[in-house]
């Protein structure tokens, strides 16, 4: 897929990613290559900016991890504002993906 | 950590220290992860991205908080120049009632622009890039103001007042240098964004 293309819906994947669970910034990069069966292609970086964004928000937070060896990671998780936000945007886009499917005349995954 | 991807990183992002840190922080645990599993540093740095865009990245997310941050900033500024315009009015026994001077006219007709252009600001403060114009515009109105309402009361510098006049105005000429400081700094990221 297009960087250019995943960049608009970046924001919600990462939310969605953080849904299963807390993770740090590698982590998400990487359940979002797994998830996305390698399609996303972006410059990894980008990731931790979005990820900074969505903090600043006030949709995820942080702590710092102490794993038992190695640096210490900082790990992000949903807020509630972040759930809600997850809830509005996954409606959104099954209304968007709908509408621009009935043009494009693809079934919505 | 490689030390010119880093470095360039840091540069790019200068102008904000704490950004820059966070950045740097994020590169580091990336870059370990990567050496873990045996990448290059290098194809590790290439598959992060371009310092640029990356750099453009950072400072694209931290632009609404930073905006948000000025906006505080300012409205602390506005009250400040209504108090002490107040405050020096009562003082100095200027009479509300008075024929207006060209000087009264500007220090009050400033004084609500500038907080007219903060309310617009403060409405448009979800369009994080939509609230720069009226921040600038309060800045520049409150600063006219101030000048005028410091000009209004210069003739009282010398009375036993001048302490007030000179205290006063000192807080407000500091508080309008930060502003101005911290509208400069949203002009950095917005180059950048």
């Amino acid at each position: 897929m297009n960087a250019e293309m995943l960049k608009g819906h970046l924001d919600n994947v990462i939310l969605a990613t953080l849904e299963r669970g807390a993770a740090h910034g590698y982590a998400v990069i990487e359940a979002i290559r797994r998830r996305s069966g390698g399609h996303f292609d972006l410059p990894e970086g980008t990731v931790y900016p979005a990820l900074h964004r969505l903090e600043l928000a006030g949709l995820l937070a942080s702590d710092w991890v102490d794993p038992p060896a190695g640096r210490r990671k900082r790990v992000y998780s949903l807020t509630r504002a972040g759930h809600d936000a997850l809830g509005e945007r996954r409606a959104g886009w099954a209304e968007f993906s709908r509408a621009v499917g009935a043009f494009l005349d693809v079934s919505p995954a | 950590m490689s030390g010119d991807y880093a470095t360039a990183l840091q540069r790019e992002l200068g102008f904000d220290r704490k950004l820059a840190e966070r950045a740097h922080e994020d590169l580091a645990e990336y870059l370990d992860e990567m050496a873990a599993a045996g990448m290059a540093r290098d194809e590790a740095e290439r598959r992060f991205g371009a310092v640029e865009d990356i750099a453009r990245s950072y400072a694209s997310a931290a632009l609404p908080g930073r905006l948000r941050q000025t906006l505080k900033a300012a409205g602390w500024l506005a009250l400040a120049t209504f108090l002490f315009m107040r405050w020096r009015s009562i003082a100095l026994g200027f009479d509300p009632f008075a024929q207006p001077t060209l000087l009264s006219l500007i220090d009050g007709i400033g004084f609500l622009i500038g907080a007219a252009a903060l309310i617009a600001a403060w409405r448009r403060r979800a369009d994080g890039a939509a609230m720069r114009a009226p921040l600038l515009l309060a800045g520049a109105a409150i600063a006219v103001s101030t000048g005028a309402s410091l000009l209004r009361a210069l003739p009282a510098l010398g009375g036993p007042d001048g302490m007030l006049i000179l205290a006063t105005g000192a807080v407000q000429l500091g508080l309008l240098v930060w502003l101005a400081a911290r509208l400069r700094l949203i002009g950095r990221y917005r180059r950048m964004a």
